[in-house]
């Protein structure tokens, strides 16, 4: 019981001392008031431009059907309606459940991911390993080469029978050539060989090493890998296009994207005659698109700064010193 | 640090060259669950690279792998729709230019706006810098080409609402191919930018601050820091993008091109045209695998030529920076 | 913490070998076919029951699907021991999802497809020849489509497909809003021609009232106005620059838009582009206007009550424009096509002529959940009540639509009209001919690359059709376009001259 206090109490004066570092050395480091008022106001018309288009499809998704049949996508619509978010109110059992699955997706795919890509992006970083070489090879081939949209299909699906099941919107996404590399590129950068030489010296192997030394040193890392992945399992709709048939599985971005889909489609088979075309009717409206879209955006948008948090500087010099 | 690294480096593998140590066991074991991923997931599927040398039957009663290996094998008649293509010099020239300015952009922008937001005073604006740069990189570009459309808009357009309140004439957007690759590189750079910074802002984070307060003692400023500190420790970091970069330069975001200029306007299409977008034109019906396949196959060899080349001029001249 | 991370690492590790070693073994069963797709009912002569499975494109897996297939199973069961499992694909998701399935040759026994695909996937040998089939084992299945719609479904002389009976020959229709013609004071019914619209549309009351319902005279999207072209049968060979006139008894292949009525169109469309009439963006629109003031639209006379009308939120009207045609490309735009891989091709066959031909089965298909979406309006089972538009399978790609009972929303049923016309269509000298593309493949693709590109703007007025037919033309030439011809002529004289006198014969 003791030691745990104990350790808690060390654990909060180790990261006082962090900050308190870190606020000794920005302070040193301080630009000029006039410097930091120029370029806030450099990153606000850059924010500006980056949120706007993303205000544009709010305001689609709150314009009446009348006022964008009228004035197609207009930034001042002449009559606004809830109608769009009433529709998805309705489908709400239908938006949770997707949404619940782009987020267990992602949650899952990125665990999975961030263990991977760090455990291989370490082993290629250490320079004296002897199978380094060729696992460059292995990763690198990859980001070059790929099969094709069918032959992964064959793998997954025929295969590995992981159609409709969440390992088939996981494990293909888990890995990649890019993060790999990434990973490796900063272990190279952030962890100084001589912590790992004296490690091995004090007979701890190299998991060890990797859970006790390199994870906590290498918070950043961990939070780049992993931010990419989020990212890359949110936005992704391919495989669930070609894996899932069982619409509890069907994650919020397929979704949109099987919406998106419709019109495509009903311009694409021009001769399917009217009795195809009849279907338009049914499908969803533009400001419902523009509000699932927006829906897509805002959780993941709000992810950002849960990751950003561990980029801290001056952990590696704590490292170190301790 | 980077020569002491070097120095033991070089030492290491010196010394113990031939002899497989426990260390190397270890390593292995923590590089297998991913190495198994390769196998799985990568290299696996690769048998579908054959695809693009046959003429793809498939064989009454039997499965896909099989009917492949049965299939005649049919030379490079797949490669020839495009390859035989009058417009294919038009094609490489676009993709491989506007990749190039992509690929110079992406690099010099969130480098330069990485080490700039550091300077913030307020963390909390910061971040919320960070956070609203990221939304264009969630919007697809479908979503995103209704919102250009909306500004480009011959008729009621934002552009030319602007342009003509100030007395000027509207411009037919979509038919003037002379604006398009700057709407283009604006684009690409637009939605890439809060992605692309985050490499180098958790990279610059990671420095030693120890660094710079020596660097302070001896009196260097903000410019010389960026200068002399920051962007040589995070040079592995910016030549490793370069060449990830690289790795891609004959592919081309099929988003970008076609929908953002929907569809590909005639007038426009030897300015916006790429790789890519042809080849979705091309088999856009009557499409067959062997051709999709091909198409792929090209792009990664010339992909992976030009990434080796560029690998091995930088392991010339700083070796740790490779990334073979 | 060490342990943990140690145990994980393993977990993880064993995980995956063991998936490795799973497909390992993978890779023979999948060399063995896809015997799992029928099911694990492979005896079929001992009367035991079949589970088809069939892939078809829709809105997605209706939500009351199992409610569904408790209602239709045991019907199927006892009529021809077969048992349905249904996978509705997304419309967004359909091209990625046809093209693995189709190519990987499992996963179904039934494939919805159309005209997009269907040589295409014939050619690769996705699907099962059942010319001689149908006429054997289901026999009222045959007799129930007329011969010119089974003809239109042969690639290179057999059947591969079982035609929807629908809208299956093309009619079109200017349709108007009523109103702007009202306002306008003409009567649409003596317009016969495309020329003669453009008084009415150029008509300052008509501008006038389409402007106050924020449209233009005539809208188009980037798509274009394709009905331009619609009385030349394509072969389906992809190319909309080729084709062949649906009643030219030489039946010579030519450049479509060089001849003389296309240019005629493409100048009309033009004058009307500069005139105002079509909207000024309409080369880069993506998306058609709900409504439409004045339009060409294919479909049937009523369609204006029931469709047209409705969609447009305005009372519409509308006359036929052109012949009543039936070609390769109006029949198949929607087929039901048998995996060369099902077990139980037979039962497959029967199923579908269910599908056509039972009342019961068409409309549980078509309305789903009797009780829940939809019920007879009383025992004469005349009308149908549809009490919600939740059923997410699409109608057009399941069956005939002659066969469907008639919702109580009109008083008519709008189908027999469709009957009609399919019956009093002009076939297609063309009609169950298709193109080999294979022999020029390659100039095809260049040459389709190159349509497609100027599609938009000569279709829509956008362009000067005598400037750049002529440039699209010489550049279509530089890819080869008249080897195309020529290869394609040759592939015709060739049908015309063994199926020339029997497809003649059919369409009296």
């Amino acid at each position: 019981m003791s030691t745990f206090a104990e350790k808690r109490a060390a654990r909060k004066a180790e990261k006082r001392l962090e900050i308190e570092e870190a606020e000794a050395g920005f302070k040193l480091n301080k630009i000029k008031p006039v410097t930091n008022a120029c370029f806030n106001v450099l990153f606000a018309i850059l924010s500006f431009i980056c949120i706007f288009p993303f205000f544009f499809v709010l305001i689609i998704s709150v314009s009446s059907e009348e006022s964008i049949r009228m004035n197609g996508y207009s930034l001042l619509p002449s009559e606004f309606s809830l109608a769009a978010y009433q529709f998805l109110w309705n489908e709400r059992d239908m938006i949770f459940q997707s949404l619940l699955v782009s987020i267990g997706v992602t949650v899952l795919g990125t665990v999975i991911g961030v263990l991977l890509t760090t455990m291989m992006g370490y082993v290629l970083s250490r320079p004296q390993f002897k199978l380094r070489g060729f696992l460059q090879w292995v990763v690198f081939i990859p980001m070059i080469f790929t099969g094709g949209m069918v032959a992964n299909y064959v793998v997954i699906a025929n295969m590995l029978h992981l159609s409709d099941t969440i390992w088939c919107l996981t494990l293909p996404l888990a890995v990649s050539s890019w993060n790999v590399t990434i990973s490796k590129t900063f272990f190279r950068q952030t962890i100084p060989d001589s912590i790992i030489e004296s490690a091995k010296i004090d007979g701890a192997s190299q998991l060890t090493i990797f859970s006790r030394i390199v994870v906590p040193i290498s918070k950043p890392v961990f939070a780049t890998v992993a931010l990419f992945l989020t990212f890359g399992y949110w936005n992704d709709w391919l495989q669930a296009s070609l894996y899932i048939t069982k619409d509890s599985l069907r994650a919020l971005q397929p979704l949109l994207n099987t919406m998106m889909g419709q019109l495509t489609y009903l311009a694409n088979n021009p001769t399917a005659g009217l009795s195809l075309q009849q279907y338009r009717a049914s499908m969803p409206s533009e400001s419902v698109r523009m509000a699932i879209a927006a829906v897509i955006v805002i959780p993941i948008a709000c992810a950002y700064p849960f990751f950003q948090k561990y980029f801290i500087s001056g952990l590696t010099v704590g490292a170190v010193k301790g | 640090m980077k020569n002491e690294t070097a120095a033991v480096a070089t030492e290491v593998k010196k010394r113990k060259k031939f002899t497989w140590t426990r260390d190397d066991s270890e390593l292995a074991l923590l590089g297998l669950p991913a190495t198994i991923w390769f196998a799985v997931f990568a290299y696996l599927p690769m048998f579908g690279l054959i695809i693009s040398f046959k003429n793809f039957r498939l064989q009454p009663g039997k499965g896909f792998l099989a009917s492949l290996f049965a299939s005649d094998w049919c030379g490079f008649e797949n490669f020839e729709f495009f390859l035989t293509s009058n417009t294919f010099s038009m094609l490489l020239r676009n993709t491989l230019l506007y990749n190039l300015v992509f690929i110079v952009l992406n690099l010099v922008i969130p480098v330069a706006l990485a080490i700039v937001i550091n300077q913030l005073y307020s963390k909390m604006a910061s971040k919320c810098y960070q956070t609203l740069m990221f939304f264009p990189y969630f919007m697809s570009w479908v979503v995103v080409s209704y919102f250009v459309y909306a500004f480009l808009n011959p008729t009621g357009g934002l552009a030319n609402l602007i342009i003509e309140a100030f007395g000027g004439e509207g411009v037919m957007w979509y038919s003037q191919p002379q604006y398009w690759p700057f709407i283009i590189v604006f684009m690409s750079t637009w939605k890439g930018m809060g992605y692309n910074m985050v490499v180098y802002l958790a990279s610059i984070t990671g420095i030693d601050t120890s660094l710079y307060e020596a660097a302070i003692l001896d009196g260097a400023t903000k410019w010389q820091q960026a200068w002399y500190i920051t962007i040589p420790t995070i040079r592995p970091m910016i030549i490793m993008m370069f060449i990830l970069n690289i790795g891609h330069i004959f592919y081309s975001d099929f988003g970008l091109f076609y929908q953002v200029t929907r569809g590909i306007p005639t007038s426009l299409y030897n300015t916006v045209s790429t790789f890519d977008t042809y080849i979705y034109q091309a088999l856009l019906s009557n499409a067959s695998i062997g051709r999709t396949a091909a198409a792929g196959l090209f792009q990664s060899v010339c992909c992976c030529i030009t990434v080796l080349i560029t690998n091995a001029i930088v392991s010339k001249i700083d070796p740790d920076s490779a990334i073979i | 913490m060490k342990k943990l991370k140690k145990v994980l690492a393993l977990g993880l590790a064993g995980a995956m070998a063991l998936s490795l070693a799973a497909c390992g073994g993978g890779a023979d069963s999948a060399a063995s076919g896809s015997t799992a797709a029928s099911g694990d009912a492979a005896a079929t002569d001992s009367g035991e029951v079949v589970t088809l499975k069939w892939v078809m494109v829709g809105n997605g897996q209706p939500a009351n699907y199992d409610a569904w297939l408790e209602q239709i199973n045991p019907y199927l069961e006892e009529k021809i021991g077969v048992n349905i499992d249904v996978e509705v694909v997304g419309w967004g998701d359909w091209d990625n999802r046809r093209n693995v399935i189709v190519n990987t040759a499992g996963e179904y026994d039934i494939l919805f497809t159309n005209v997009n695909t269907y040589t295409n996937d014939v050619g690769v040998g996705a699907f099962l020849d059942i010319t001689d089939m149908i006429e054997t084992v289901t026999p009222d299945l045959y007799a129930s489509i007329p011969a010119d719609y089974w003809d239109a479904c042969r690639v290179g002389g057999q059947i591969y497909a079982v035609p929807t009976m629908k809208d299956s020959s093309i009619s079109n229709y200017v349709v108007w809003d009523k109103a702007a013609m009202d306002a306008a004071g003409y009567d649409g019914s003596t317009m016969t021609d495309l020329t003669d619209l453009t008084e009415p549309l150029s008509n300052p009351d008509f501008q006038e009232y389409v402007t106050s319902q924020g449209s233009v005279a005539w809208p188009l999207s980037s798509s274009g106005a394709t009905y331009l072209s619609f009385t030349y049968d394509t072969m389906g060979a992809g190319l909309i620059a080729m084709g062949v006139k649906y009643d030219d008894p030489e039946a010579k292949v030519v450049s479509i838009w060089e001849q003389d009525d296309m240019m005629e169109y493409l100048r009309l469309f033009h004058e009307w582009y500069n005139a105002g009439i079509i909207n000024a963006d309409a080369a880069t629109a993506s998306e058609e206007n709900a409504y439409k003031p004045a339009a060409i639209a294919q479909g049937w006379p009523s369609a204006a009550v029931t469709t047209w009308g409705p969609n447009m939120g305005v009372e519409a009207v509308a006359y036929q424009w052109g012949p009543t045609i039936v070609s390769n490309d109006s029949v198949r735009g929607s087929l039901n096509c048998i995996s060369a891989n099902c077990q139980n091709p037979e039962k497959a066959l029967q199923f579908l002529e269910l599908v056509n031909t039972d009342t019961y089965v068409r409309d549980l298909l078509y309305y789903g959940v009797q009780g829940d979406n939809w019920d007879y309006t009383d025992d004469t089972k005349e009308w149908v009540h549809k009490n919600n538009a939740d059923w997410s399978m699409a109608g057009y790609t399941q069956g005939s639509f002659f066969t469907v009972t008639p919702t109580d929303d009109f008083d008519f049923n709008q189908y027999d009209e469709v009957e009609e016309l399919n019956a009093n269509a002009e076939p297609s000298v063309l009609l169950g001919f298709s193109m080999d593309t294979s022999p020029v493949a390659t100039e095809i693709n260049q040459c389709i690359s190159i349509a497609e590109r100027y599609k938009s703007e000569l279709l829509t007025g956008t362009a000067d059709p005598d400037v750049m037919v002529p440039q699209m033309v010489e550049e279509l030439n530089g890819a080869g376009f008249q080897e195309v011809i020529a290869e394609a002529q040759r592939q015709v004289d060739e049908f015309m001259a063994s199926n020339g006198g029997a497809t003649a014969e059919t369409a009296e």
